[in-house]
């Protein structure tokens, strides 16, 4: 055991006498669980949906069959829209944010279309009066979803059927829900996860990869010699760019071939789905190469660059809507997802893959990540030194 | 007179210790001066001085006239020299002749000439059978062989080389002061290079005997051995150092 012991012993001096392994092993930590806590300890709420009111209080006649003359009774009662009652109820509910239009159906549509909206939801006129007096007309509300999420599309349906039982007590077993979908009408957990898949096989990848190639260059000296050559460093830069730019499509098209033969998920239907999807594959690449590049230089071995690789996938992970919604995220910590190019990239990849968006040049995810980019490459041309 | 190398009361530290003490230093165009003297003494420092990787805290240093601490003169400076570092530093999965042409070119020699450049190198250093293996596969010898061509591909009109011959056998060692003399005389090239191996220092044309970041000599092998009465760089060197050690 003095072996052991000794081993034991030689560990805690080194770790003792590397201040910055010894930090960020109790720092990461820290992060860690904080990140964890906030980040899971939300809820989906506050979706912002439409909702048109057509319905009206109303009065239903009773007919009642008498055993002499006059044989038949009839009765008037007074019935308040069911309507109104679901919109309030929908008003009550934390999971969904009201706006009450008197638009057309056809135009609040379109402001689900262009994403001002997650779901619209059309109650007609008489719905009430036909409901109550099982006429069995317009028996259904008429719901136009976005369902890109498939997570936050769940949260309005049940906070709509929440809000109609609570409404309508005795009648809710009339009623059809008339779903149309904006996005995502197949959706999947799964294909909700597909860009996710992409996320970690290129930015991650991209990021571990470099961190560890640019500490053995300069653990193995070759870069002081790169440096000591007649050309700016930022050229290195570009060339490690180049050169992964290259990485990150081949991984990107395996993804994208394995993801589609075993589990059946489609990551577009045009080819200019594929282009947009490998431009903001490639772009996100880049990010990470030189986030790496950047972080490389404040490690001086291996076992210091492994402790950033959590510190950058942990956040990136749980804060970039990958695996939560940012929707969900509490705002005290939202503003840190605002702050990480993988929130852009996961947004950009699942509007090429689920909703089918073929990118502009004036792409608003593809700019913020490009932001970064430049951010990052500014920062790393000034941190690449020989020492 | 100017000086290919010229450095003037340079000074650096590292936490309490002084690497560089004030250190004044000329090399003559064309010459082979050997920095020289035991392990901490300011050798490794003095060329990453030169060379602009460490700034110093006091002094200047020029290198052919041109001060390494301006941007574009140090890009121009980059071109014309040669560099060894101290680690073998060359890419396991490059091949020798791999490994030098992309030095050649990475410091500014075009394609063709870099090609013709990098088979002299092979040729001059006996790396011909080495040439097409992996820079992983190489004993240490030929390892270090393959980064003074490096160093050397670009024909340099100067070159820094840090401790070239360590590790090396005796043999490898004196083959590659041949080469270094064979440069000097044939290109013209001035050589800065460091040793520990105190001996060495003979074969070259200046000497600067250096201890705790100070030069505690300059002068040619000869002028040195004769001043201190002795026969070898060894005991000048002990002879120097004397007064230090009662």
């Amino acid at each position: 055991m003095r072996f052991a012991y000794l081993i034991t012993l030689r560990l805690w001096k080194q770790l003792l006498r590397d201040r910055r392994t010894l930090g960020l092993l109790l720092f990461a930590p820290i992060i860690y669980i904080i990140v964890f806590g906030i980040a899971f300890g939300g809820e989906i709420e506050h979706e912002p949906i439409i909702v048109i009111n057509e319905d009206s209080d109303t009065q239903i006649m009773r007919i009642e069959l008498l055993p002499g003359p006059p044989y038949i009774n009839t009765t008037f009662q007074d019935v308040s829209s069911l309507g109104a009652k679901i919109v309030e109820s929908l008003n009550n509910s934390v999971k969904v944010d009201v706006t009450i239009s008197s638009l057309k159906y056809s135009d609040t549509k379109e402001l689900v279309n262009e994403k001002q909206y997650k779901c619209a939801i059309w109650i007609p006129t008489n719905f009430t009066y036909n409901l109550a007096s099982f006429s069995g007309q317009n028996l259904s509300i008429k719901l136009f979803l976005d369902n890109s999420n498939p997570q936050e599309g769940g949260v309005i349906i049940q906070a709509f059927q929440e809000a109609f039982q609570e409404a309508t007590g005795e009648f809710r077993e009339n009623l059809k829900l008339d779903i149309d979908y904006a996005h995502g009408e197949d959706s999947t957990t799964l294909d909700f996860f597909a860009p996710a898949m992409i996320i970690f096989g290129v930015f991650f990848f991209s990021f571990i990869l470099i961190m560890m190639n640019l500490i053995g260059e300069r653990k193995g000296g070759t870069l002081p010699l790169l440096l000591q050559c007649p050309y700016d460093k930022g050229q290195i830069i570009l060339g490690y760019l180049a050169a992964f730019s290259v990485v990150s499509m081949a991984q990107t098209t395996v993804i994208i071939i394995v993801a589609r033969a075993m589990f059946d998920i489609s990551f577009g239907t045009t080819f200019a789905h594929y282009i947009s999807l490998y431009i903001g594959a490639v772009i996100l690449g880049w990010n990470g190469l030189v986030l790496a590049i950047f972080l490389s230089s404040f490690a001086r071995s291996e076992f210091q660059a492994v402790q950033f690789v959590p510190l950058v996938i942990l956040p990136a992970l749980l804060l970039s809507g990958i695996i939560i919604p940012i929707s969900q995220i509490p705002l005290i910590i939202r503003w840190v997802c605002y702050l990480l190019p993988t929130t852009y990239g996961v947004h950009l990849l699942r509007q090429i893959s689920i909703e089918g968006y073929t990118l502009e040049l004036l792409n608003l995810d593809l700019f913020a990540m490009l932001i970064f980019f430049g951010l990052f490459l500014i920062g790393s041309r000034f941190t690449l030194k020989e020492t | 007179m100017t000086f290919d190398i010229e450095i003037s009361q340079v000074s650096k530290r590292f936490g309490d210790v002084i690497a560089v003490d004030n250190l004044d230093l000329q090399v003559n165009r064309g010459e082979i001066f050997c920095l020289v003297g035991p392990n901490a003494a300011g050798k490794t420092t003095t060329i990453r001085l030169l060379l602009g990787i460490l700034k110093p805290e006091k002094g200047s240093g020029k290198i052919l006239v041109k001060n390494f601490h301006i941007p574009r003169e140090k890009k121009r400076l980059r071109r014309i020299m040669g560099y060894l570092p101290q680690q073998r530093a060359l890419y396991d999965l490059l091949t020798t002749k791999e490994n030098i042409k992309f030095f050649a070119q990475a410091k500014g020699v075009p394609g063709d000439i870099a090609d013709k450049n990098t088979s002299l190198m092979i040729d001059k250093l006996s790396l011909n059978k080495h040439q097409n293996k992996l820079a992983l596969h190489l004993s240490g010898g030929t390892q270090q062989r393959t980064a003074l061509a490096q160093a050397m591909v670009n024909k340099p009109e100067i070159a820094f080389l840090d401790e070239p011959t360590v590790g090396l056998d005796p043999v490898l060692r004196r083959e590659f002061w041949h080469y270094f003399r064979e440069i000097a005389r044939d290109q013209g090239t001035t050589i800065l290079v460091t040793t520990h191996y105190l001996n060495e220092a003979e074969w070259a044309d200046r000497v600067g005997v250096m201890r705790n970041g100070s030069l505690l000599a300059v002068d040619t092998p000869e002028n040195l051995l004769k001043q201190t009465g002795q026969k070898n760089m060894e005991n000048m060197f002990f002879e120097l150092i004397k007064g230090d050690m009662a």
